[in-house]
């Protein structure tokens, strides 16, 4: 009775949730079987409603688009590819908002370590000098947005608003706004067109970063304090955990995640614009929200990052199979975030009901 | 209050109340019988069912089934306006005032007394004035909220209450953060009211309060009623006994070993601490096995000192030793390795991550201690988070239960033993048995005890002077943020009325005994 279920909690979250139900299952069991399943739905770690409606999606998009090449193994490869920036700062994005941080910087990140890393390729420097600068600039970023967050007190939300106008007029300013070339054989393999064997390097690198975070969340003293952090941040400091290290931790792991997606982009396009991955931002959060990350804090699911981060791109996708314009399929993205959130906020909302 | 006697309808009249939640059952049948112009206490361990009783009450939710009569009416709530409506007012125990605005403009908020959609101020004022006098308490309904002391501002959140209840006024723990004199303030304006004709519903964790204040009891337990009585037919230990379930343990006194533990090297020492100007030439050590009780009055400084010693508060001087060694911590993250650990006032926002389990709440002390090679082992932290629950008896499902499901007791067990399980030698506790049933907070205490008398020291900050003389060794008297003396409390026990008169403020201290 899954419609039943959907009314009852609707009507308001903060009220009791069986009010109206109770009346109809009086049997105990039913009753139980109702909850179980709302709990299910509304209440699990990954929002499963949500999911399942984006799944539902790419189900009408098979039936509509059948004879197109949407459900063909090479389309579904494009899309992981295409992805996989986003893919990572999705990964470093889920300790940012499980510690009650946000950042709005990172997407900000790529053109500049992306047009660095080529402008240093194109004057005759090595690869690891390119790629060394490329993460410097997300290290003195992140470190950048840490310091001012947690020494100023300032929210991060703000100082990250401020660094996308700086990092933004930066990369205008290095590239001269034309796109700089890489002819690095080298480097357009290991950071783009490259495979091992039969996989393709980018899918090594978003399931390599993938598992590295869920490890490093799930784990490690580190990810259990990122957690404690942002589920309370005073009760994490008075149980001993260094709570401001751990903010500017997570700002620089996002701000280096950044980096790295300039590397990814830059290497599949083999040169450095200052419009790498314009729109990562809404479609990043998108893939962090629908996974399962809590924005309130405290909880986080990389996993989930990873796998919104392909039910976004297949939705995308679908979408401008079935011939709408990226225009409208910003728009798409841009509600599904609010659903997203709103669902989140409501599975909340139910659970604090049953106090 | 004798014509409110005889009045055959009774004030509230709550009858065969049931919730549920879920799939679970919260009440089970509840009656709760007020008679007009008397004042009702309703007591009951944390998750007794008191909230959501009072919740019904005052129209936040409905009962499952249940009738609600107010003066021989029956009646319905679909939302709190709707129960103001019929009279019933409740002050809650989390403050719901607006700090920047003036007394009478939270009196009246969203009620307010308007011509033509402008406000009519002075109106509200006149009114507001009124209240005030019928409560003979003397606040400007000008002033502004924030300004005022706790105790005022309580006594604005009961005439805002008492301005639509002309049939019943619930309070809910009013005076779990007042001080001494406030709270015999707030007991003749609770009189006040009720010998107006209107009935009282008074909640309160606190026993002697309600022998001293109250007409009758209901005591509810797991959702159920089981004692309903005149308070002149009934006695303290039948009260804690039905509150608990029979299974109330004796507190600990000190221990017998005591003295002698008193010739060894200070384990806390504190030389001239100062905090801004809150706290000034703070003083004091305290020796292995022993429990050192704070007492002072709200404002006092006795929170400030505590997080002071635990490197929680910016601009500290002076000095800080542990175990003979210099600890002066400079964050809660270096006191914690120093071997001092906080329990602090509000657990809910200060000492756990409620959306989060037992196991994780437990663990976060000693991360780096549960890990295996550089991983956090989950094996080790199972556990530890099941050793601490059967130690401590923490009721609960198991370790993987959020924390923000279980009764305050519970709660504040989970704080306790994140401490233990942290290894440290000096225990710093704020109010540790605030808002925990009889029953938890005797088991505390015990812990307490015996964490002491393995040779570690408690600094115990309580504002229930009854409890500082059943568990402290030694108690130092703060006020006006220094240390005015430090008395003993073994093996000669202190009473209350002494350590009252110790902790007013200087300039009050001759006016407070006359009063009382």
């Amino acid at each position: 009775m899954p419609s039943r279920a959907k009314n009852a909690v609707a009507k308001n979250p903060k009220e009791d949730p069986d009010a109206s139900s109770v009346a109809i299952f009086q049997g105990s069991s039913w009753r139980e079987y109702a909850y179980k399943l709302r709990r299910a739905l509304f209440a699990s770690e990954s929002s499963l409603l949500l999911v399942l409606v984006m799944l539902g999606l790419v189900i009408v998009f098979w039936v509509q688009l059948r004879d197109t090449a949407f459900m063909s193994t090479s389309n579904f490869m494009n899309i992981v590819k295409a992805k996989t920036p986003v893919a990572v700062m999705a990964v470093a994005t889920v300790f940012v908002i499980s510690a009650g941080e946000i950042d709005l910087s990172f997407a900000s990140v790529p053109p500049v370590s992306g047009v660095l890393a080529a402008l240093l390729l194109s004057h005759g420097h090595g690869l690891p000098a390119a790629v060394a600068a490329a993460l410097a600039v997300g290290l003195v970023v992140g470190l950048t947005n840490g310091a001012i967050t947690v020494l100023v007190g300032i929210p991060s939300f703000i100082v990250t608003l401020g660094m996308i106008g700086v990092l933004q007029g930066a990369a205008r300013l290095i590239s001269g706004e034309e796109a700089i070339p890489i002819v690095n054989n080298t480097y357009t393999s290991a950071f783009g067109t490259g495979s091992l064997g039969p996989i393709p390097i980018l899918l090594i690198w978003t399931v390599g970063i993938g598992v590295l975070g869920a490890v490093v969340l799930r784990s490690t003293p580190f990810g259990k304090a990122v957690l404690a952090t942002g589920g309370n941040p005073v009760a994490a400091r008075y149980s001993g955990i260094r709570t401001r290290r751990i903010k500017v931790a997570v700002l620089v792991l996002s701000a280096l995640s950044g980096a790295l997606a300039g590397l990814l982009y830059s290497g599949q396009l083999a040169s450095g614009r200052y419009d790498l991955g314009a729109g990562d931002l809404l479609t990043t959060l998108a893939a962090v929200i629908i996974g399962g990350t809590a924005l309130s804090g405290g909880r986080g699911n990389v996993a989930g990052a990873i796998a919104g981060a392909l039910l976004v791109g297949l939705v995308n996708n679908g979408v401008i199979l079935l011939g709408f314009s990226t225009a409208q399929q910003q728009i798409f993205t841009g509600v599904i975030i609010v659903i997203a959130v709103a669902l989140s906020a409501h599975r909340r909302g139910q659970l604090g009901s049953l106090r | 209050m004798n014509e409110a006697v005889d009045s055959p309808n009774l004030a509230l009249e709550m009858l065969g109340i049931r919730k549920v939640y879920g799939a679970t059952e919260v009440l089970h049948g509840v009656d709760l019988q007020v008679r007009p112009g008397s004042i009702h206490a309703l007591v009951g361990a944390n998750g007794a069912g008191k909230s959501t009783l009072l919740k019904i009450a005052d129209g936040a939710t409905a009962a499952t089934t249940g009738r609600i009569l107010v003066n021989g009416l029956e009646r319905q709530f679909a939302s709190p306006v709707e129960a103001r409506r019929s009279g019933i007012g409740m002050v809650f125990q989390e403050r719901s005032l607006l700090p920047d605005l003036s007394v009478a403009d939270n009196i009246f908020l969203n009620d307010e007394v308007s011509r033509a959609g402008w406000i009519n101020w002075r109106a509200e004022v006149r009114e507001s004035s009124r209240i005030f006098d019928r409560l003979r308490v003397r606040i400007s309904p000008a002033a502004l909220v924030g300004q005022l002391g706790v105790g005022d501002q309580q006594m604005v959140e009961i005439a805002k209450a008492l301005r639509l209840a002309t049939s019943v006024l619930i309070l809910d723990e009013p005076t779990a953060a007042l001080s001494e004199r406030e709270v015999q303030r707030l007991f003749t304006v609770a009189r006040q009211i009720a010998s107006s004709g209107v009935g009282i519903v008074y909640v309160s964790h606190r026993i002697a309060e309600v022998f001293e204040l109250c007409d009758e009891v209901t005591v509810l337990r797991d959702g159920r009623v089981v004692l309903t009585a005149a308070l002149a037919d009934t006695d303290m230990r039948r009260i804690v006994e039905a509150i608990a379930g029979g299974v109330v343990r004796e507190m600990h006194g000190p221990s017998e070993a005591r003295g002698q533990e008193l010739d060894q090297p200070p384990m806390l020492e504190v030389r001239k601490v100062e905090v801004g100007t809150k706290l000034r030439d703070i003083s004091f050590e305290v020796r292995p096995g022993e429990i050192l009780g704070v007492a002072g009055l709200a404002g006092s400084g006795r929170s400030t000192l505590l997080k002071a010693l635990f490197g929680a508060v910016p601009n500290r001087a002076g000095e800080i030793r542990v175990a003979g060694r210099r600890a002066n911590p400079a964050s809660p993250a270096d006191a914690v390795r120093k071997g001092l650990y906080l329990i602090p006032e509000d657990r809910k926002t200060e000492g756990l991550v409620m959306s989060h389990s037992i196991e994780a709440n437990l663990a976060l002390s000693i991360l780096r201690r549960l890990c295996v090679g550089p991983f956090f082992s989950v094996a080790r932290s199972a556990r530890l988070a099941q050793q601490t629950i059967g130690q401590l008896r923490i009721q609960t499902k198991d370790e993987r239960q959020a924390v923000e499901w279980l009764s305050g007791g519970n709660q504040q067990k989970v704080v306790l033993g994140k401490a233990f399980s942290a290894g440290g030698r000096v225990l710093l506790l704020d109010e540790p048995t605030f808002g925990v049933d009889v029953g938890s907070a005797a088991e505390i205490t015990a812990r307490v005890r015996a964490f002491t008398d393995e040779g570690n020291s408690v600094v115990w900050v309580t504002s229930e002077l009854r409890e500082m003389i059943k568990v402290a060794d030694r108690i130092l008297i703060l006020a006006d943020g220094t240390v005015r003396d430090i008395v003993s409390n073994w093996p000669e026990r202190r009473t209350e009325p002494e350590i009252t008169h110790l902790i007013q403020p200087q300039s009050v201290t001759g006016a407070a005994s006359a009063a009382s």
